[in-house]
């Protein structure tokens, strides 16, 4: 019986842990919550919320599912199991922002019927393509007149700062994140702010002032004390959650010009005819296949993911390094109705296991699930971009899955050559014949098929 | 109603208060804030530290909302007085009605 608490670091929350057991997902429901939990379901909040897809949908189930861990809990719910799990430091800035509002959404809608929540972990929400979708249900309880905000402080942190960093500076979130995963604080941000970001009244209430009170309390005693009487009246509090909720609709990258990649799928050194073949094969490909989940490593605006979904793939995770792609690939997802989840990925130095004991959020790898991987013009920046020897990037690409595509690109082909032009070539490996040689050693290759003048090939590979 | 129509009564003294003597209304107020005191707990029903800073900053915001909730219902008061006293003039009131339709 395996625990699963990394799922979502559910262990912080004594309301209840999350199981993973035989591919099933249960969560306990422990007494103390129970109360809470009858009430909140007794509004039918829960239930409307599922059907609108915006809360992962959850059944009761005989708590003896659990054995012996079962046998404290008031409850034992079901949940369906989620195609991926990602975490913030790997969301470009519109799926922050998207977790976000519907965070505020909910907990709006949830005041309204006597409900509030009682944290603002980014981690309680996951995506089903674009769509954020509210995972931890516990979270919701019975709302006392005149509390305040509890989440407050983590929203902040989880989800503003984070935002405001790219937002205020053009700088990306996912790097600071990913080191300092419960967030970024208020003090943290405040030396990076000028002058004319507190001209906002949100960024100098939020950021500048939270800051300024957390430093002059700190290590004060009569700061408790001043607060201790104090109440946050429910008007107050859901102008907060509506006047946050306005701000962050409107906030945007302030580095929207060009990034490297965004321009790629135009500008590359193949014509069109060329990616329309390589379309073809990979929806040859997809069609054999008919994979639950692809993984797209480079995808870019999400071109190939198209033709993969349109191809009969069920969903897609794509993984960039690039953010404005990142930005171009999920707000095409979402206005094309793409099942497509494109992640931030440096593919030399991806998601690590962390959080405590290492394994409160899990590495990538330990997270591969696709039934296929598409691999297009990733070889050689890896390869030849970051030294990387060219057989353990094929014995990457094909540990993800069991089957997929790799292209090889020549290092006559110009965009090698782009790579090569400032550095001495070290790469005497690097051939057509190597990589076929280290493909074969972990694989079978089932077809390929050359897609351009400059010779790039497709390799179609079945894991040995 | 007819203590809004005497400007007399507006200026003289605050209408909210008034449910007695100024020392009742100390005493009022101070049960008031004893029972606050007691009945009210301090939120402790987090697992997650809200921290200082934000439970601060929340106490401000609402103090905010409390002063313009105030501000905005004495300002209501005042539209309420002028409006009444323009109507006062126009209205057909017992007394004055009279005077009034000859000042017209």
């Amino acid at each position: 019986m395996e625990k699963a608490n990394s799922e979502n670091g559910s262990f912080r929350d004594p309301s209840g842990q999350v199981y993973l057991i035989n591919g099933h997902v249960y969560r306990s429901v422990m007494p103390r919550a129970a109360d809470d939990f009858k009430f909140v379901r007794s509004t039918g909040l829960i239930d409307k919320w599922i059907a609108q897809g915006r809360i992962i949908s959850e059944t009761v189930v005989d708590p003896s599912v659990l054995g012996d861990l079962g046998k404290d809990a008031s409850y034992v719910l079901e949940h369906p199991r989620l195609p991926f799990i990602s975490y913030p430091y790997e969301w470009p800035f519109p799926a922050l922002k998207a977790a976000a509002l519907l965070q505020l959404d909910l907990h709006l809608e949830a005041l309204e019927h006597g409900i509030t929540l009682s944290d603002a972990s980014a981690y309680n929400i996951q995506f089903y393509g674009t769509q954020p979708v509210f995972i931890d249900s516990l979270s919701f309880r019975r709302y006392r007149e005149g509390e305040f905000w509890i989440g407050h402080r983590q929203f902040c942190e989880q989800f503003i700062n984070p935002l405001l960093l790219r937002a205020l500076s053009g700088l990306p979130h996912n790097s600071w994140y990913r080191g300092a995963f419960e967030g970024i604080s208020a003090q943290e941000l405040r030396p990076l702010l000028r002058w004319r970001h507190m001209l906002s009244w949100n960024i100098l209430t939020h950021v500048v002032m939270q800051a300024r009170f957390q430093s002059r309390a700190t290590g004060r005693s009569d700061a408790e004390q001043k607060i201790k009487n104090q109440k946050l009246p429910l008007v107050a509090f859901q102008q907060m959650l509506r006047s946050l909720r306005k701000w962050i609709s409107k906030l945007e990258p302030a580095d929207t010009g060009k990034t490297v990649w965004v321009n790629y799928a135009k500008d590359n050194s193949y014509n069109s005819e060329e990616a329309q073949l390589k379309r073809l094969f990979v929806a040859d490909f997809t069609e054999h296949l008919m994979p639950e989940t692809l993984w797209d490593i480079g995808c870019n605006t999400g071109d190939y993911s198209k033709a993969a979904l349109e191809a009969g793939a069920k969903s897609i995770i794509g993984f960039d390094s690039d953010q404005g792609a990142l930005d171009l690939a999920f707000s095409r997802a979402n206005t094309e109705n793409l099942n497509l989840l494109p992640l931030f990925m440096d593919a030399a130095n991806q998601s690590p296991s962390q959080g405590w004991a290492q394994s409160e959020r899990m590495g990538l790898m330990q997270r591969a699930n696709a039934d296929g991987v598409l691999a297009l013009a990733v070889v050689h920046h890896l390869a030849i971009g970051r030294n990387i020897p060219l057989q353990d990037v094929i014995a990457w690409l094909v540990s993800m899955a069991p089957e997929g595509i790799i292209e090889f690109v020549q290092k006559s082909d110009p965009m090698v050559q782009t790579l090569l032009r400032l550095r001495e070539d070290i790469f005497d490996d690097y051939s057509e014949e190597a990589f076929v040689r280290h493909l074969k050693c972990s694989a079978n290759i089932i077809r390929s098929v050359t897609v351009s003048a400059t010779n790039r090939r497709l390799y179609w590979f079945k894991r040995h | 109603m007819p203590e809004i129509d005497n400007p007399q009564t507006q200026r003289s003294a605050p209408r909210l208060c008034s449910l007695g003597s100024p020392r009742k209304n100390r005493l009022l107020w101070l049960a008031i804030w004893v029972l606050l005191g007691l009945f009210y707990v301090a939120p402790v029903y987090a697992y997650v530290d809200p921290g200082t800073g934000s439970i601060i900053l929340q106490g401000l915001l609402a103090g905010i909302a409390v002063v313009i909730t105030s501000v905005s219902l004495f300002w209501q008061r005042i539209k309420l007085f002028f409006s009444s006293l323009f109507s006062s003039r126009k209205s057909p009131d017992p007394t004055p009605e009279p005077d009034s339709s000859s000042e017209e």
